[in-house]
C-alpha cells in the first residue's frame, strides 16, 4: 500500500513537472510562444492585490492574480495586446503591450484607489474568483470588513466568522468555531502559513489576531484542497499585510479595554510592518471591586526583502502572552496566602522564500517554528508552604514547499510537500515533586498534487490527492480531493466537492464542557487510529445584479474514530484514554451577501443536524444547533458616518437536563462512616434544549480628523436590548426546595474607542 | 437591497425577542426512582444499606427520605438473609449477619409495598495484603513513600488512602496495579498515619469514579445507586 501510494504520487509529480510549456496544446506547440506575467500592487502602499482580473482585451485570455498579487498568462502568440487590470475599489489599468515570440514580458502594475466610472463594470475579487476557480464553501474577509462588524472591545476574526452560515458558537464567552458539526480542535488555523495551536486569549473571549495587521483571511468550511491537511473540519488561513513600500505610516486604536498600534514603511528593496496591542482592564479596575489581575499582549511583525525580481524573502513572527498574576493575603478566617503566576501564549516565526523559476513556474518554501507555552506557578503559604508547577509546551518545526505550474494549456498544477516535527511536553509538580510528566515527539509528512483543469469554457475540475504519514503507529493516509464547477449561466454555477481528511492530533477535553481556558493538544498515540472525515458538498452560486451574491450549499460529513477524553480511564491502560465515537453532520446553508455600495453585509441562514454515536449510544453534541440566522449590515450615512449592525438568532442547543435529585452516599474508608449529600439526577445526555438565542449588536463610527491625524471614534453596543441568553442552569441543593439559577451570557455592553492613522 | 432593510431587520429582531420563550427546565416529566446504597465490607463483616426515594429537582426534600416496609433479601455463598426496615431508609438483619466470603457473588432483591422491585449483584473481592511499608514502620515525613501489596483478586481496582492521627489530614489515590508512590505532601507532617489499600468490586469502583459524571451508568435493575463490595488491608506508619 505504502509503496503503491508513493509511486502514484511520484508519477503524477514527474508528469506534471516534466511537461514543458505548451504541452497539451498541439497548435501552440508548433509555434514559439510568448507570455505575460507580473505583479499587481496598490499604488499608494505597494501591497500586492490578490484576485485582480488581468485580461487581454478583444480575446478570451485572462487570469486572476494570486494571493501574492502574481499573475501569468502563458501561450500567447506574438503581437500587440491591450492588457487590462481591474479590481473593485481601484481605477482600471490599461496598457498596450507588444509581445515578442519566445519572450516573457514582465509587468509591474500599480492600481490607484478610485471609484467606479459611469458605465464601467468592475467586479469584486470574489466575483472574479467565481468565474475562474472552483470556489466552494469558502469565505474571504478583508481587514476593512472585519473592522466594521460590531464586536466586544475590538474587531475580532473568530467572532466575525461565527456569523457565517455553517459556523456555530457555543456561547458569547467563547470565540471558538464549531464548523458544520465539527469540534474546535478540527479547525486548522494558519497565520502566514504557520499553524497556531491556541489562537485565543482569555479562553476564547478574544482571538489572537490583531485585525490591523490582517490583509485577508480565507475561511474554508468544507472540501478544502490538497495543500491543507491534518484537520477534519475547516481551514482558516490568515495573511498579514506586507507593509507600505512607499511611505512610513502609523495607525492605532484606543478603547475602554485595550489599545493597539501599528507601524509600517519601506525598507531598501522591501518593507516592514510591526503591530502590537495590550489590554489594560487589569490597570483600569485595579483598585475597584471588579479588579481582575489579567491582561494579554501580542506583537507581530513582517519584513519583506526583494532579492531580485524572481526572489523574495519574508520573515514574519508573532509573539503573544496571556498573563494572570494574582496574590492574595489570608484573612483571619483562612490565614492562607496565595500567589499565582500564570502565563500562556503562542510564538510563531517563519521564513518564506518565493522563487519565480519561470513565468509559468513558481515556488514558495516556508520554514517555520510554532510554539505554545503554558506555565503556571502557584504558591500557598499557611501553616506550611506548598507550591504547584504546571507546564505544557508544544513545539512545531515545519517545512513546506509548493510548486505552481501554469505551463499546460487549460491546467494549473500545484504540487508540494510538507514535513513537521512536533514535540508535546506536559508536566505537573508539587513542591518540586513531579506528579506527572509526558513527552511525545511525533512527525508528520505529506505530499500532494492538484490539477485545476478547465476542459470546457463552462466546466472546471479540481482533482488532487494528498498522501500523509504519521510516525506514531506508522499510519499512512491517502486523501483524494475532487471539486467541480459547471457554469449554468454567466452568473450561475453549480458546484460540488468531495474530500477525505485525517487528523493526528486531538485536544484533551471533552466536547461537552462549557468552557476551557485553553486547548491542551495531544498527539494520537499508536493505540488509536487517526480521526477521519469525509466531506460531500453540493451548491449553487448565483450573482444577482449589483454584485449581490447568493449561495446555497448542502453538505454531508461523516466522521470516524473521533476521540473524546475518558476522564475515568485506567491509568495503566493506554488504550483506555479515550472513548471512540462516530458521527455525521448534514445541513444546508444560505448566504446573501453584498460587498459594494452604501449598504454592505450579509444574511446567512443554516440548518443542520449533528449526531454522534459512542458505542450503543447516539446523541446530539452540545453544539448541535438546528437553525442559525445572522444579519451583518453596514450602512454608510453620508461621507463620514457608518452604522453597523449584527443580529444573531439561533435555536436552542442541547444540554443534559437535571430533572431530579437524590442523596448520593459514599463510605468513608478512613473513618468507617457513611456520608451523603444531595446531588443532581441527570436525564438522558443532551436530551433538552436551551431557549432560543438572539442578540443584536450595533456600532456607529465617524471618519474624521483630530490634531492633524485621521481619527475615527466609534461607539459599539453589544446586546442592545439586553436579552438574557442562557449560558447554563445550576441547581442549588443547599436550599430546600432547591433553587434554580440561570447563568446568562453577555449583558448589554457599551464600548467606546477611537481608531487613528497617520 | 432596499435602504430600509436595517430598520426591517431591527423590527423583526424585536418581534422575535418579544416572542421568545423562557427557561423550561421545570417542565420535565420526571418520575421519582428508587435510590439504593448497598455496600458489603469484608473486614468488618458489615452490610450497609440505605433505601430511599429520589425527588423532582424542584421538590422539597423531607427529613425522612427512606422507603419504609420493603422486603429485602441478600443471597449468596449459600445464604439468603432478610433485611428489615430500621427507619429512615436503613435496613439491617434481625438475626445472624450475612457471612461475607471473598470471591462470592451476592444478589440483592427488594420488593416495595407499591409493587416496585429492584435487583443487583456484586462480587466480593479478596482483601489485598500490604507488603510495604511494614506495620509500625518509621518513614520520612514530606518524602515520597513507595507502597506495594499483593492483590487478593486479579484485575482488582484499588484505592490507597492515608489519614493522620493528629492533623487528621487524609488523602487517597487510585491504582490499577500492585504498587504506587505516595507523593511527599501526602505525609507532609510528622504524625501517626493509618495507611489502607482497599480492593473495590467493579460496581463500587465505577460508582466512585462517576462522582461528577453527567451521565452515570447504574448497574441496578429498577433503580439507581450502587450495590458493591470492598475489602482492605491496613498498616500504622510513623512519619518523622
Amino acid at each position: 500500500m505504502k509503496r503503491s501510494c508513493l509511486s502514484f504520487v511520484a508519477a503524477l509529480l514527474l508528469a506534471a513537472l516534466s511537461a514543458g510549456p505548451g504541452s497539451g496544446n498541439t497548435t501552440a506547440a508548433k509555434e514559439i510562444l510568448a507570455s505575460i506575467s507580473g505583479f499587481v500592487r496598490d499604488a499608494t502602499n505597494g501591497e500586492p492585490l490578490p484576485y485582480a482580473n488581468v485580461y487581454l482585451a478583444g480575446t478570451k485570455l485572462g487570469t486572476l492574480t494570486t494571493l501574492r498579487g502574481y499573475f501569468v498568462i502563458p501561450h500567447l502568440e506574438a503581437g500587440r495586446y491591450l492588457c487590462t487590470v481591474s479590481l473593485l475599489g481601484y481605477q482600471r489599468w490599461q496598457s498596450e503591450i507588444l509581445l515578442r515570440a519566445g519572450v516573457d514580458t514582465l509587468l509591474a502594475v500599480t492600481l490607484l484607489p478610485g471609484s467606479i466610472e459611469m458605465g464601467e463594470v468592475t467586479k469584486t475579487a470574489q466575483r472574479e474568483r467565481f468565474e475562474r476557480e472552483v470556489h466552494i464553501s469558502t469565505a474571504s474577509l478583508t481587514m476593512r470588513q472585519l473592522q466594521l462588524v460590531p464586536m466586544l472591545a475590538e474587531a475580532d476574526v473568530f467572532r466575525t466568522l461565527q456569523l457565517l452560515p455553517g459556523v456555530v458558537s457555543r456561547s458569547d464567552y467563547s470565540s471558538q468555531l464549531y464548523v458544520r458539526g465539527g469540534s474546535p480542535d478540527q479547525n486548522l488555523v494558519l497565520l502566514d502559513g504557520v499553524s497556531v495551536y491556541n489562537p485565543f486569549h482569555l479562553g476564547g473571549v478574544f482571538s489572537t489576531f490583531n485585525v490591523d495587521a490582517i490583509k485577508e483571511l480565507e475561511f474554508l468550511s468544507g472540501g478544502f484542497p490538497v495543500e491543507y491537511g491534518g484537520r477534519l473540519s475547516s481551514v482558516l488561513a490568515i495573511t498579514n499585510r506586507e507593509g507600505d513600500t512607499k511611505h512610513y505610516r502609523g495607525a492605532g486604536s484606543i478603547s475602554l479595554l485595550s489599545a493597539r498600534a501599528l507601524a509600517e514603511g519601506p525598507l531598501p528593496s522591501g518593507s516592514f510592518l510591526i503591530a502590537g496591542r495590550r489590554t489594560y482592564f487589569d490597570q483600569v479596575f485595579k483598585h475597584t471591586r471588579y479588579a481582575f489581575p489579567y491582561y494579554f499582549y501580542d506583537f507581530q511583525g513582517k519584513i519583506n526583502l526583494d532579492l531580485s525580481q524572481r526572489h523574495r524573502l519574508t520573515l514574519s513572527g508573532f509573539y503573544g502572552d496571556d498573563v494572570l498574576d494574582f496574590s492574595a493575603e489570608g484573612d483571619d478566617e483562612s490565614e492562607v496566602d496565595v500567589d499565582l503566576d500564570w502565563t500562556w501564549g503562542n510564538r510563531t516565526t517563519s521564513l518564506t522564500w518565493r522563487w519565480i523559476i519561470r513565468p509559468d513556474l513558481f515556488s514558495e518554501t516556508i520554514l517555520s517554528r510554532s510554539r505554545f507555552d503554558n506555565d503556571l506557578d502557584a504558591a500557598v503559604e499557611g501553616s506550611g508552604t506548598a507550591s504547584l508547577t504546571l507546564n505544557n509546551h508544544i513545539t512545531d518545526y515545519s517545512a513546506k514547499a509548493d510548486i505552481n505550474y501554469f505551463g499546460i494549456h487549460g491546467h494549473s498544477i500545484k504540487a508540494g510537500m510538507a514535513a513537521s516535527g512536533l514535540e508535546f511536553r506536559y508536566g505537573i509538580a508539587i513542591d518540586e515533586y513531579r506528579l506527572f510528566a509526558y513527552t511525545a515527539q511525533p512527525a508528520l509528512q505529506a505530499f500532494y498534487l492538484q490539477d485545476h483543469w478547465q476542459p470546457r469554457p463552462r466546466l472546471q475540475l479540481n482533482t488532487g490527492v494528498r498522501l500523509e504519514h504519521y510516525t506514531l503507529g506508522d499510519r499512512w493516509s491517502l486523501a483524494p480531493r475532487l471539486g467541480l464547477q459547471y457554469q449554468l449561466a454567466p452568473n450561475l454555477a453549480l458546484k460540488a466537492t468531495y474530500g477525505h481528511y485525517a487528523q493526528y492530533l486531538t485536544t484533551v477535553a471533552s466536547d461537552e464542557q462549557n468552557f476551557s481556558l485553553m486547548d491542551l493538544w495531544m498527539p494520537i498515540s499508536k493505540n488509536y487510529k487517526p480521526q477521519t472525515a469525509n466531506h460531500y458538498v453540493v451548491g449553487v452560486e448565483w450573482w444577482l445584479p449589483h454584485d449581490l451574491l447568493f449561495t446555497l450549499e448542502g453538505y454531508l460529513k461523516t466522521f470516524n474514530g473521533l476521540l473524546d477524553l475518558n476522564e475515568n480511564g485506567i491509568a495503566s491502560d493506554p488504550s483506555d484514554d479515550y472513548f471512540v465515537a462516530e458521527g455525521t453532520a448534514r445541513g444546508m446553508e444560505l448566504l446573501l451577501k453584498r460587498q459594494q455600495g452604501p449598504l454592505q453585509g450579509w444574511l446567512g441562514y443554516s440548518w443542520g443536524i449533528t449526531k454522534r454515536r459512542m458505542g450503543q449510544q447516539s446523541y446530539y453534541p452540545k453544539y448541535d444547533r438546528r437553525h442559525s440566522f445572522h444579519v451583518v449590515l453596514n450602512r454608510t450615512l453620508g461621507r463620514k458616518w457608518t452604522l453597523g449592525m449584527v443580529f444573531s438568532y439561533g435555536s436552542g442547543m442541547p444540554y443534559t437536563p437535571k430533572p431530579g435529585k437524590y442523596v448520593r452516599y459514599e463510605w468513608d474508608i478512613e473513618q468507617n462512616m457513611l456520608s451523603g449529600h444531595l446531588v443532581d439526577r441527570p436525564g438522558a445526555k443532551n436530551s433538552a434544549r436551551f431557549p432560543l438565542y438572539h442578540r443584536m449588536d450595533v456600532s456607529l463610527r465617524r471618519e474624521g480628523r483630530l490634531f492633524g491625524v485621521s481619527a475615527s471614534p466609534y461607539l459599539q453596543v453589544i446586546n442592545l436590548y439586553n436579552h438574557k441568553n442562557v449560558f447554563y442552569y445550576f441547581w442549588d441543593h443547599d436550599a430546600n426546595p432547591s433553587r434554580l439559577t440561570t447563568v446568562s451570557m453577555f449583558p448589554l455592553l457599551p464600548t467606546l474607542g477611537v481608531d487613528f492613522a497617520f | 437591497m432596499p435602504s430600509r432593510l436595517p430598520l426591517g431587520v431591527l423590527a423583526a429582531a424585536l418581534l422575535l425577542a418579544a416572542c421568545s420563550n423562557g427557561p423550561d427546565v421545570n417542565e420535565f416529566n420526571y418520575q421519582p426512582e428508587i435510590n439504593l446504597f448497598g455496600l458489603l465490607i469484608y473486614n468488618s463483616g458489615q452490610t450497609i444499606i440505605r433505601l430511599e426515594e429520589t425527588y423532582r429537582a424542584m421538590d422539597r426534600v423531607p427529613a425522612d427520605r427512606g422507603i419504609a416496609g420493603a422486603q429485602m433479601i441478600i443471597s449468596g455463598a449459600g445464604q439468603a438473609v432478610t433485611f428489615t426496615d430500621r427507619g429512615e431508609g436503613r435496613y439491617a438483619t434481625e438475626g445472624p449477619d450475612l457471612c461475607l466470603q471473598a470471591g462470592a457473588t451476592y444478589t440483592l432483591s427488594v420488593r416495595l409495598q407499591d409493587g416496585r422491585r429492584i435487583e443487583a449483584h456484586c462480587t466480593m473481592p479478596a482483601p489485598p495484603r500490604l507488603i510495604s511499608p511494614a506495620d509500625h514502620q518509621v518513614v520520612a515525613a514530606n518524602a515520597a513513600l513507595p507502597i506495594a501489596w499483593e492483590p487478593g483478586t486479579p484485575d482488582s481496582h484499588f484505592l490507597v488512602s492515608v489519614r493522620g492521627n493528629v492533623h487528621t489530614y487524609s488523602a487517597e489515590m487510585w491504582s490499577d496495579s500492585t504498587a504506587t508512590n505516595f507523593y511527599p505532601f501526602y505525609l507532609a507532617q510528622p504524625d501517626i498515619y493509618v495507611l489502607k489499600v482497599t480492593a473495590l468490586d467493579r460496581n463500587y469502583y465505577n460508582y466512585l469514579l462517576m462522582r461528577d459524571d453527567e451521565e452515570p451508568v447504574w448497574h441496578i435493575q429498577g433503580g439507581i445507586g450502587v450495590f458493591g463490595a470492598i475489602a482492605y488491608d491496613e498498616r500504622i506508619i510513623l512519619a518523622k
